[in-house]
């Protein structure tokens, strides 16, 4: 898969940091899962930080804390808890749709058909995720279909699982991801062709402009 | 990339610690990386924002997964530190912030089922630790301390921001060049 559309440096930086909502570290371990450049990115990131962990001021463990270490040594290894390993299937995501491991583990569904999708608007539809940081949820926008010109509060990641859209930024397709803060006001229109099927993660709502979002947002809750 | 003239004495080192846990189970070097490292983690995790016992508690569990996993360490992929930084943002992340633990999970499982091996040149963790140590050293001192905020007091872009009173563009352009600075010791310019 040709990925064209990246995530921002910076957003690697915090994801390598740990310090992403978990809503929106989802969209970037999905794309991740995709993407060798940003996978890099992140190998990079992670060496920054462990070059930090060399750098910072050392603050000593108690005398007893090594005591204990070096006791443990000999026994062995705790059983590490077993977790419910999660039941990814090796799916190929060859096809054009992509389902990433992570939401296949955390939504428990190996095909978008089993998304227990709410309408949201005639040929718009929205699952929200169980996330509690920040907000994060599946839209599937019909063929053709134009979403409300709409800017955001905080950040958005909207990584394209299926079909694609078209913005004021360019055109977007499975595997790609949009990385926009505040000051980006788009409006994505689907193609033609295929209903698309993306993945949002933000840290605050979206703001509506115009008349279209008034209707739709008591709707929507979007 | 893989010339190894500028590669530090003490990541090199490290490595050879490693290898010696690994292979011999060796106690004294896993002592020796526990020293100089363990004080290190539990830096980290007290700047996270964990208390005292929980950063020591935690500390030791780190450097235990070191000592346990340490069949699992490939150096041609990652500094000593830059695992060790990983296992400990893991655990932080496990702990006290148990929402984002599955996304991180599955990232481990990756690394560790060797599926990332789908990447054969990913060398990103090329051990050059006096590269990087330059690549920082030459950050202006107002962008080194936004790095410092974001990995090891945890902390937002926007928190940065009102933090330092820098705006939030400065300092995502300072987390960018400062990446970008890493990536071209690196050679990986993209």
């Amino acid at each position: 898969m040709n990925i064209q559309h990246h995530l921002q440096p910076e957003t690697v930086v915090a994801y390598a940091a740990g310090t992403l909502p978990a809503a929106m570290a989802l969209v970037v371990g999905c794309h991740i899962e995709r993407c060798e450049q940003c996978r890099q990115a992140l190998r990079s990131a992670e060496a920054l930080g462990g070059h930090m962990l060399e750098t910072v001021s050392a603050k000593p463990l108690s005398a007893a804390a090594r005591d204990n270490v070096l006791a443990l040594l000999d026994s062995e290894p705790a059983p590490v808890p077993t977790r419910k390993s999660p039941s990814v299937k090796t799916v190929s995501n060859s096809g054009p749709a992509f389902l990433p491991q992570r939401l296949q583990a955390l939504l428990g569904i190996d095909s978008f058909d089993q998304v227990k999708w709410r309408k949201l608007a005639p040929g718009i539809q929205k699952f929200n995720l169980p996330l509690k940081e920040g907000r994060s949820f599946l839209l599937r926008i019909g063929a053709g279909l134009a979403m409300p010109v709409h800017s955001h509060k905080g950040s958005e990641l909207t990584l394209l699982l299926q079909g694609g859209y078209r913005d004021e930024l360019g055109s977007f397709h499975a595997g790609d991801v949009a990385d926009l803060d505040s000051s980006v006001e788009h409006q994505p229109v689907a193609f033609e062709d295929e209903a698309c099927i993306c993945l949002a993660g933000m840290d605050e709502g979206l703001r509506f402009k115009g008349w279209i979002p008034t209707l739709l947002k008591p709707l929507t809750g979007l | 990339m893989t010339d190894s003239v500028g590669e530090s004495v003490d990541a090199r080192h490290w490595i050879s610690c490693m290898e010696q846990v690994a292979k011999q189970r060796c106690k004294q070097s896993f002592m020796e990386l526990f020293d100089y490292f363990s004080p290190r983690v539990n830096a980290y995790l007290l700047g996270m924002g964990a208390d005292s016992g929980l950063a020591e508690d935690l500390s030791q569990e780190a450097l235990l997964a070191l000592w346990n996993k340490a069949h699992m360490y490939q150096s041609r992929k990652a500094a000593v530190s830059t695992w060790l930084f990983r296992i400990a943002r893991n655990l932080w992340i496990d702990r006290l912030r148990k929402q984002r633990a599955a996304i991180y999970e599955l990232d481990e499982e990756y690394l560790e089922a060797g599926l990332g091996a789908q990447d054969p040149d990913e060398d990103t963790g090329a051990l050059d630790a006096d590269k990087i140590q330059q690549a920082l050293v030459d950050l202006p001192r107002n962008q080194a301390q936004v790095v410092y905020k974001a990995y090891f007091e945890g902390k937002s872009h926007s928190e940065i921001a009102a933090d330092t009173g820098m705006p939030l563009g400065s300092v995502k352009s300072s987390l960018r060049l400062a990446l970008q600075a890493l990536r071209v010791q690196y050679g990986e310019e993209t």
